[in-house]
């Protein structure tokens, strides 16, 4: 059975098929996070030159150098260092830290391959050469006053390219990402979630009122469980709304009176499906396997969840 | 109590595997220790597992987004970067490279229109009688006139001859120049443009120097200087404007000759008997994609000859050395450049059989 999450999505989700032969998706970076990685690079390369320039000429490592005759070593180091650091900042640091540089990696970007693996030195290095084109198309400075007297002229870098190109693709890939196959995913630090309580009682003891035969679908399942964690934001009247759409036609199902609220038979639903012990499917068996305690501390994992498939056999 | 006790189990795993997810991000591989590896290792695939039976567990979907979250998350740290296996770069560098450039029609392109022009251009400006004008029209008067006051100076006698910071501007000016036009390539016009460009201003400039109108003097001056790094430096355009109209090609004509792809590029079921030209259609994202597998060595060695050439630019070229030595550098060079694409490059019968 295809899950709902595996088909197909029109957001920005992307699945990735592990060598261990599970789908899991990734989420795909958008222009503006990558921006503002971006940004953040230019920004930590321009602290590091000025950095580099407060030590030699304030702190006076500068003079020792000229007092020492390396002066021209210094400017040598100095221009050396930039050009590095224009070329080849980003690409060595995507080899080096697996995909991230410094700005990616505080908002929690890497660079992956377009089939999720890890990037190599061929693509960091590809990848980060056609950034150039990004600055496209770039235009002369339209004020006479402000070109005077100064050669190369001036040119506007508009970085429309960056911005157009990601836009028309599925995966927001710049043109060195095409060129590369690589895209940008977010690799959020997620906390995880708990189960939505259910305060009130009315709702536990609605609950023993659904037929205990009747098994809820994996979709209404899912959208059960999406309205159940989202409702503390909203109003009485903004529940009663939305639940209304389920909720109608399942108390007519049910032979419920239809005056009940809405609202508490979807946390009704919910609990009965998530807490209670009767399992989803209406067997025991299941809920027992499941709820048993034995599992020791530093089990091994792995080897419980094998041996514990749904519905196999009891340990 | 079902799917909410376990949650509540796994919750334990699945928290030890984010911490040694952040743990392994932060340090490095070795300070973890063994232990943990494999624990991470395990833990990673306990909740691959969850992740895959999460739909028959009937998880809610904030839990089964967290798990995606956190399968990929560990998926980075598992899986990474591939290293360069640096054993092969001999190989590439001496038998792969001058073969893939010798064959490369782009590179043979670029060599042609580069010199075609730099050659008529220069004999446009060497006969100002003829063509009056011609090199301060290319080149601008402004430029002529620095360079002519540039070279009114020995070479040795301007700049405080050789010096490292020299070396280091040459390194960042001219490698930048090369990888602007290799990146500009992909357009082709304008990788063609850029090249067209530099053979006119570098062929007016020669020829002006070499005109009637300059200075015995000064024209000496130029040449001595230019001699040396010539070589490499014009060779190494060459091969990243080469390079560059490699990919801007491959987007245009997504085709390949087949027994220039590698094993792993080959589509499948493709193979046509009856096709006489033997070359594989591909999309053109694809062909983008192997035309930049075989543009980055070219752009690679071109990048090493800058560098070499800003090297000689910067010890040699402005030396006290009589003119002699240079010329002497400069036929060295050529003959190096004649080795590498010609004797190294030339396509054996062993490489067929391979």
């Amino acid at each position: 059975m295809v899950a709902p999450w595996n088909t197909e999505a029109i957001d920005s989700q992307f699945k990735v098929v592990t060598p261990e032969n599970i789908a899991f998706n990734y989420q795909v970076a958008g222009p503006f996070r990558r921006l503002l990685a971006f940004l953040l690079d230019l920004a930590i390369r321009a602290a590091v030159i000025l950095a580099f320039f407060i030590v030699l000429s304030i702190a006076g490592v500068g003079s020792v150098f000229v007092s020492a005759g390396l002066e021209d070593l210094m400017f040598a180091l100095m221009t050396l260092a930039a050009f590095f650091f224009n070329w080849f900042y980003m690409a060595a640091f995507e080899y080096w830290w697996n995909g991230t540089t410094p700005g990616k990696w505080l908002l929690n970007l890497r660079v992956t391959t377009d089939d999720g693996e890890p990037i190599n030195l061929f693509q960091s290095a590809v990848r980060n050469l056609f950034r150039y084109v990004d600055m496209w198309p770039m235009v002369p400075l339209p004020f006479a006053a402000m070109r005077e007297e100064m050669t190369p002229e001036p040119v506007v870098v508009t970085f429309l390219f960056a911005l157009i190109v990601p836009i028309f693709n599925q995966r927001f890939q710049r043109i060195g990402d095409l060129i590369a196959g690589t895209m940008v995913v977010i690799e959020d630090r997620s906390w995880l979630m708990k189960i939505a309580k259910i305060e009130d009682d009315r709702a536990r003891l609605l609950a023993d009122y659904i037929p205990p035969n009747f098994v809820a679908p994996r979709s209404m399942v899912k959208a059960v469980a999406t309205y159940v964690e989202r409702r503390r934001y909203f109003t009485t009247a903004r529940r009663r709304e939305i639940a209304r759409h389920l909720a109608e036609p399942l108390l007519d199902k049910f032979g419920l009176p239809a005056d009940t609220s809405y609202d508490l038979l979807l946390c009704a639903l919910y609990y009965r499906t998530f807490l209670s012990k009767h399992s989803a499917d209406g067997t025991k068996d299941d809920s027992m396997l499941l709820g048993d305690g034995t599992m020791k501390e530093h089990s091994n994992p792995y080897l419980a969840t094998a041996n514990s498939p749904v519905g196999a056999g009891p340990k | 109590m079902k799917v909410a006790q376990l949650i509540e189990k796994r919750r334990v795993y699945w928290q030890e595997l984010e911490n040694l997810c952040a743990q392994m991000s932060s340090s490095r591989k070795k300070t973890i220790g063994a232990r943990n590896i494999a624990r991470f290792a395990t833990l990673y695939r306990a909740a691959c597992a969850d992740l895959a039976l999460a739909d028959s567990y009937q998880l809610p979907p904030n839990i089964v987004d967290y798990l995606h979250k956190l399968v990929g998350r560990a998926h980075g740290q598992l899986y990474r970067s591939r290293r360069v296996d640096w054993s092969k770069i001999g190989d590439i560098l001496f038998r792969q490279i001058p073969r893939e450039i010798f064959q490369d029609r782009c590179v043979q392109l670029t060599f042609w229109l580069f010199w075609m022009v730099f050659l008529l251009a220069g004999f446009m400006a060497a006969n100002p009688d003829r063509f009056p004008n011609f090199a301060a029209d290319i080149v601008g008067a402004e430029n002529i006139d620095m360079y002519e006051q540039m070279y009114a100076d020995a070479p040795s006698s301007r700049n405080n001859g050789p010096t490292a910071s020299g070396a280091a501007f040459y390194v960042n000016h001219n490698t930048g120049i090369g990888i602007k036009c290799f990146v500009v390539g992909i357009t082709v016009i304008g990788g063609i443009c850029v090249l067209l460009y530099n053979a006119a201003v570098l062929g007016a400039t020669f020829g002006h120097m070499a005109s009637p109108n300059v200075s015995e003097e000064v024209s000496e001056h130029f040449f001595e200087f230019v001699t040396a790094h010539g070589p490499f430096e014009l060779t190494a355009i060459v091969l990243a404007a080469g390079a560059g109209l490699r990919i801007g090609f491959s987007l245009i004509s997504p085709y390949h000759k087949e027994e220039s792809l590698q094993p792993d590029e080959l589509p499948e079921g493709e193979e046509s008997l009856f096709d006489k030209s033997r070359r594989v259609a591909y999309e053109r994202i694809d062909s983008l994609r192997i035309g930049a597998k075989r543009a980055l060595p070219v752009m690679g060695a071109s990048a090493i000859l800058f560098i070499l050439a800003a090297m000689i630019e910067a010890w040699i070229s402005p030396s006290p050395l009589p003119e002699q030595v240079k010329q002497i550098v400069a036929i060295f060079c050529s003959g190096l450049l004649m080795v590498y694409f010609i004797v190294l490059g030339y396509p054996r019968r062993e490489s067929d059989a391979a």
